[in-house]
């Protein structure tokens, strides 16, 4: 008995010693937590973008959409982020103001007002700058900020908003492009702008008979080959509308046609490669259900621009659809009936594999009974059969409310993309290094 | 060995000059006084009367017998100072001898040490002085002859022999006189006594050596008549054998023995006319002095017959001596006495092979006392000692008392004596800080495992939730594991400092250790339990001893 008892207190200790090894467990682990810098209001990870260029991710994680600031961070070239945002004064009102979007755009190069090539930078909200019009607000790294221009109309209730404070709020999203096309969708008014290149002006996607309220809530554009694939979303009427856009500084939009779902169908929309047999990137569209996937290359051979009503699902054509994916439960993340599963999207390549895997938000779960802890799905489809939640990830650090998952974006970090989240409950942002299927070659450090 | 004890009837007169018989005589006289008043006085009376003249009688005896040993020792003493040479010192104890019991015979030899000492004046002085203390020596001519010698040598005045000159009357060669020279031998004293005394007595000296033994009415040539008495009569005879005859008294028939004279000896002889016949001597003597003796009887039912040395006439035949002393193995022996015989037996004792532990406590209110394993009992402050009976040899003492440190040691039991042992208790040192520290570490110690653990169970948790890639760098969990992790390690820091501590308080002791003092060691006594087995005899009949007073004890086996 007194042996037992010295060896638990020899034992205790030596293990009690080293306090040290708390230090060590949490030494690069595979969870980087990015607090709110105090610049940034409320709502810190409301929405987030990741860039990248030059081997080099950054990330700009959202304030609550038209009333606080952004923030931007160096995801870095490895698995060292700098956990203190490189600047946390993006979309300031200082020099004009400025409304910051639900979404922003990657705009990993361009070319700005006075011809200027301009590096990294983020086209973000809505607001003016200076002798510049009111219009969408680009601001760069090095703090390069400009407006691209709107219609008179959408100028006229921006600039009006900005003086009544009164926020617009614009959907942004940008293709894969080094110098990429922009889209914005303005729910409010029902409209959405396509950009072929920042400097290049606009031209609006207009689908005269079909759109309705909540068009341009949601927007993605995406590259098919040589041509782009827009995705204008319309969650109140459970429809997205697609267009076709030709490359050139002059692009005529081709409307495709209107897809209706099931409830808030098209609330979120992503895009990106996923499977190993469908060569184009897949359109991620989630209701509140689930999450549908569609074939690109498919979409883009819709020709229901004349139709007066959206298509249902079961009318698209075969293979348009790939598959769904729906919540999951594990034994610590419970609560897919009030997961809001869908809430965020995003697809990247995190397990370095070549293809990408879709990665979805569900901020109302659950995590080791925290309630809305939130949580992130991934999904490493290897074929559209293939449904199955490959991992789901949570913090072990969560409090309730957090709502973990309720924005989602993919940084690059050398040869994978990393998960970015947003967990605005507590004005954190985390990045997740370690999923469990991520090859152990790519985990050394964090994931051993 | 023929040195008899005697019991002496010529006495000086600061003391009783009478025979005990005389003595018992005269009691008897004053006994026959209350048989006239006895109609008168109650039986008490006569009962305290005679109570009396047993008691007078008894210590008559023991003075006489006392008296009669110290003369008989410096008689021997002198005696033994001349056969070495030591003139001087013995004419000093003779001297010393004559002024406590002015018995001739110290004189004549005081007078004969001079002699050789060459102070003939002191010499002549001693004889001239002998022949008045006692005018009808047997050897009074002879003595007168060598006064005459004497004074030719110191004409008209004192004076002493040159160096180198032989005194008259001593051996021509010049070399000291030898013991059996007539002429400067040691005289001795006789002393003649008879049982009822009274009676006629004439003592008789072989001249011729080599004649045929002394016979009652007969012609007895070689024998010559030196002295005639009325017993108890004391004589002082030079060297030589005698024959003493007591002649019909009253009723009594004559009785008759030799008498062989020592020099420088007091010989005394008792006869019991009632069995016609002189009794013998017995002295007995032992290892252990004032041991009891017990004569003719084996159940010690009367008092004893003496202390060790104890010598006395005794009727011839065969004796049984019991000799014992407390502590010793009582001792019997038979005797077989002739008539006239002398006999001194020296009976050595032997100690008991058990002993006592004779245990009290100064400062402890009461005592456990456990020997060899064993519950020996208990001892409280006020109480008798705890004797405790044990083998002899050592013992393993274990002493217990609440409070105080318990002694553990080794003790040795005498054989046949008390080992009274003082048992000093100390008080057991304050431990209360020492328990306290001990507590207080049991406390921090659980509550550093406690801490340990949880902090294990933190860091597992991290751990885990890092294989499963859910750990974030700022989980709190990291600071309240180090919290629980820096509080185990505090504890046990707290634990051994206290634990140091407490082990520091618990072993720290500025006070001695309990001990025992052994005390002088002391011979049984009555309060000792099974006293009689041990050989005890009452306590006021003990021997004066040098050790400390001798308690009473509560005796356990």
């Amino acid at each position: 008995m007194i042996a037992r008892w010295f060896a638990l207190a020899s034992g205790s200790l030596l293990v009690g010693c080293s306090w040290g090894r708390f230090d060590d467990v949490t030494a690069d682990a595979p969870v980087v937590i990015l607090d709110k810098p105090s610049g940034v209001g409320a709502g810190f990870g409301s929405a987030m973008t990741a860039l990248s260029h030059d081997d080099r991710g950054l990330l700009l994680v959202h304030g609550t959409p038209g009333h606080s600031k952004a923030a931007l961070f160096d995801v870095g070239t490895g698995s060292s982020p700098l956990e203190d945002a490189l600047s946390d004064n993006f979309c300031t009102s200082e020099t004009g103001g400025c409304f910051l979007g639900s979404s922003s755009a990657a705009i990993p190069l361009g070319v700005g007002p006075s011809g200027k090539e301009v590096l990294n930078c983020y086209a973000l909200g809505l607001g003016e700058k200076l002798d510049n019009q009111a219009g969408i607000l680009i601001e760069c790294e090095d703090k390069t900020v400009f407006t691209i221009d709107v219609t008179p109309m959408l100028r006229s209730e921006i600039q009006e908003g900005l003086q009544n404070a009164l926020p617009e709020i614009v959907a942004l999203s940008s293709d894969e492009r080094e110098e990429p096309a922009l889209v914005a969708g303005f729910d409010t008014f029902a409209t959405a702008l396509y950009y072929p290149k920042i400097d290049a002006g606009f031209v609006e996607l207009d689908a005269p008979q079909t759109k309705g309220p909540g068009f341009g809530r949601t927007v993605n554009v995406t590259r098919v080959a040589d041509r782009n694939l827009v995705a204008v979303g319309a969650p109140e009427q459970n429809s997205i509308h697609l267009f076709s856009v030709e490359d050139g500084d002059a692009p005529v939009p081709a409307y495709l046609g209107c897809v209706r779902g099931d409830d808030g169908f098209a609330r979120t929309l992503a895009s990106g490669p996923i499977f190993e047999d469908v060569a184009v990137p897949v359109l991620a569209v989630a209701d509140l259900e689930q999450v549908l996937l569609f074939d690109t290359a498919e979409l883009l051979e819709l020709d229901a621009g004349a139709e007066s009503e959206c298509l249902s699902l079961a009318s698209l054509p075969r293979g348009a659809e790939l598959t769904s994916v729906k919540c999951g439960e594990t034994g610590a993340v419970q609560g897919c009936g009030s997961s809001d599963f869908g809430a965020s999207l995003a697809i990247g390549d995190v397990d370095g594999d070549g293809d990408g895997e879709l990665v979805v938000g569900a901020p109302g779960m659950s995590a080791r009974d925290v309630s809305k802890a939130g949580a992130v799905a991934y999904f490493d489809l290897e074929d559209p059969a293939d449904t199955q939640i490959t991992d789901l990830k949570f913090i072990a650090s969560a409090e309730s409310g957090d709502r973990l998952g309720t924005s989602l974006a993919m940084a690059r970090s050398d040869s994978r993309h990393v998960v970015a989240t947003g967990i605005p409950g507590s004005g954190r942002s985390a990045i997740f290094y370690c999923p469990s299927f991520l090859p152990a070659r790519l985990g050394a450090g964090r994931c051993d | 060995m023929e040195l008899p004890a005697l019991r002496p009837r010529r006495l000086d007169a600061g003391l009783c000059r009478e025979p005990i018989p005389s003595m018992v005589c005269r009691v008897s006289e004053g006994l026959l006084g209350l048989e006239r008043l006895r109609s008168k006085l109650s039986w008490f009376a006569g009962l305290i009367a005679f109570l009396w003249v047993f008691v007078a009688q008894a210590a008559g005896q023991d003075a006489t017998s006392k008296r009669l040993e110290t003369i008989r020792s410096q008689m021997e003493s002198g005696q033994a100072k001349y056969v070495t040479g030591d003139y001087a010192g013995a004419a000093a104890i003779f001297e010393t001898g004559f002024k406590a019991h002015p018995y001739s015979a110290f004189l004549f030899n005081a007078g004969v040490c001079y002699q050789k000492l060459g102070d003939r004046v002191q010499a002549l002085a001693k004889f001239k002085e002998y022949l008045n203390v006692d005018p009808n020596a047997p050897d009074r001519e002879k003595v007168r002859a060598r006064i005459q010698a004497l004074e030719a040598l110191v004409p008209g005045a004192p004076g002493t022999t040159p160096p180198g000159e032989t005194p008259a009357g001593e051996a021509a060669s010049g070399a000291p006189p030898s013991i059996a020279d007539e002429q400067v031998a040691m005289k001795s004293l006789v002393v003649i006594e008879t049982e009822p005394a009274g009676a006629p007595l004439k003592l008789y000296a072989q001249t011729t050596p080599g004649v045929p033994a002394f016979r009652a009415g007969a012609a007895n040539p070689g024998w010559t008549e030196v002295h005639t008495a009325v017993s108890p009569t004391d004589v002082t005879l030079d060297v030589g054998r005698y024959h003493v005859v007591v002649e019909k008294y009253l009723d009594f028939n004559v009785s008759e023995t030799d008498i062989d004279v020592l020099p420088g000896h007091v010989h005394h002889f008792k006869a019991n006319l009632s069995q016609g016949a002189f009794m013998a001597f017995l002295r007995v003597a032992s290892n252990v002095r004032g041991a009891s003796v017990y004569l003719d009887d084996p159940g010690k039912k009367k008092p004893a017959w003496g202390l060790s040395p104890h010598g006395e006439l005794v009727t011839s035949g065969t004796h049984s001596v019991l000799i014992e002393a407390p502590g010793y193995e009582p001792r019997t022996v038979a005797v077989a006495l002739k008539h006239g015989e002398q006999k001194e037996i020296a009976l050595d004792l032997t100690r008991v092979s058990f002993g006592y532990l004779r245990l009290h406590s100064p400062r402890a209110r009461q005592i456990e006392v456990t020997v060899d394993g064993r519950s020996k009992g208990s001892w409280q402050s006020g109480e008798a000692p705890l004797a405790i009976k044990l083998p002899s040899g050592p013992h393993k003492l274990v002493v217990k008392s609440d409070g105080r440190k318990t002694f553990e040691g080794t003790v040795e039991v005498p054989r046949g004596q008390v080992q009274p042992v003082s048992v000093r208790m100390i008080p057991k040192y304050p431990r209360g800080a020492a328990w306290a520290e001990a507590i207080i570490a049991g406390v921090t110690l659980g509550t550093g495992i406690w801490l340990g653990t949880e902090s294990d169970r933190v860091y597992d948790e991290l751990a885990a939730d890092r294989r499963a890639g859910v750990l974030t760098s700022d989980d709190d969990r990291t600071t309240k594991g180090k919290w629980f992790a820096i509080g185990a390690d505090a504890g046990f820091v707290l634990t051994g400092v206290l634990a140091g501590l407490a082990t520091y308080n618990f072993l720290k002791d500025p006070l001695p250790e309990s001990s025992i003092q052994l005390e002088r060691r002391t011979e049984f006594d009555p309060s000792l339990p099974q006293a009689s087995r041990a050989g005890v005899r009452p306590f006021a009949s003990l021997p004066p001893r040098r050790s400390a007073a001798v308690h009473g004890s509560r005796g356990v086996e």
